[in-house]
């Protein structure tokens, strides 16, 4: 099977700092993969290299077999923080800008997404909690129909009760050939949804396996799984 | 859906569908949901859910006809033993358990009898 997502040897730096070092993965069409890592070990990075967001990376990042970015931005969705919007800018105007930009993008699947997510597609942009703003930035991530989302801790602002419901949604929403890569440290909510996981560490990739793998071979959770792998060296 | 965090969610999943049909709430011969229908019940990714559903169709617990779905077997003799091994399955996994607290085979006999006839008296 040929991968949908593939990474050689992927080093990036900002300002001589060494952010990520030799990053190889390869991933496929179909699945549901949670991105793991402590804070500011560059999941973030990540996900913005491969939705071409950041350049000037060393190394090739391929997407379907393309590796040009007007083309690989054609493929992946990536959970934008919406900064680049004034906050008087009214959300209905924000659906129009993304219809505009994305041939892919659904606006009766935002109108679906939205509504379910209780998000006020009347209101301003300024006018939104941490929490409703994330929910829009899902909905707006996942109304484009792609091979590959990206979500950059997508539920950090929501509360426990609506995570469950958006978590369940996802399952819904997302076609069954296209992947998704979540970033979190919150392992427990989303590590019965994924069936893959990767781990950063160290500037780099520590393990990418199938879950239900380490629940086999392990006797862990996935979030037990995890810590343990961090407190090795503390 | 809440799972246990430590088994593969796959097996889990199996254990489920076949308790339904060991307790008659599917029945033999029944259509069961389509991958997608059944990965939303039990909130997990398609994946996950494949694997389970590939694993019963193997087993012979599922068959598949082409173009209709998955439906639950007709042949008895699967049936009976999915119930003969499920219970051992409950069983092994209580023995392991009160085995690991130090219990010997006699007092296992014992506790069980006791927890019985207090359910009884109840």
């Amino acid at each position: 099977m040929s991968n949908l997502l593939e990474i050689k040897n992927l080093s990036y730096r900002i300002n001589q700092k060494l952010i990520l070092r030799e990053i190889n993965l390869e991933v496929q069409a179909g699945h549901f993969i949670a991105l793991a890592g402590e804070n500011g070990i560059g999941k973030t990075t990540l996900l913005r290299l491969i939705a071409s967001v950041a350049k000037n990376y060393r190394g090739e990042i391929t997407i379907d077999g393309k590796t040009k970015p007007e083309e690989k931005k054609t493929m992946v969705s990536f959970s934008d923080q919406l900064e680049g919007f004034s906050k008087r800018t009214k959300i209905r105007d924000i659906e129009k800008f993304y219809s505009q930009v994305y041939p892919d993008f659904s606006e009766e699947k935002f109108d679906e997404i939205a509504a379910f997510l209780d998000v006020d597609c009347n209101n301003n942009l300024s006018s939104l909690s941490k929490g409703m703003k994330e929910r829009l930035v899902i909905a707006l991530t996942l109304s484009r129909q792609v091979a590959l989302y990206l979500l950059d801790e997508p539920f950090s602002g929501i509360d426990v009760m609506s995570r469950d419901k958006i978590i369940k949604g996802l399952l819904t929403w997302v076609d069954e050939n296209s992947t998704v890569i979540v970033s979190s440290h919150h392992l427990s909510e989303i590590e019965n949804v994924v069936d893959e996981i990767i781990i950063m560490k160290d500037y780099g990739i520590y393990e990418h396996v199938k879950t239900d793998d380490i629940r086999n071979e392990q006797g862990k959770s996935i979030e037990e799984y995890f810590e343990n792998i961090y407190w090795e060296d503390k | 859906m809440k799972f246990k965090d430590n088994i593969p969610i796959f097996i889990q999943i199996k254990d489920i569908i076949n308790s339904r049909i060991i307790s008659g709430q599917y029945k033999m011969g029944q259509k069961v949901s389509s991958v997608r229908d059944f990965s939303i019940e039990f909130e997990v990714n398609m994946n996950t859910m494949q694997r389970a559903l590939t694993e019963l169709i193997a087993e012979g617990v599922l068959v598949t006809k082409r173009g209709l779905g998955n439906f639950i077997t007709e042949d008895i003799e699967i049936i009976d033993n999915l119930e003969g091994s499920r219970i051992n399955s409950v069983i092994e996994e209580m023995y392991n358990d009160l085995t690991e607290m130090g219990l010997s085979d006699q007092e296992v006999i014992y506790h069980i009898q006791n927890f019985m006839k207090e359910k009884r008296d109840e």
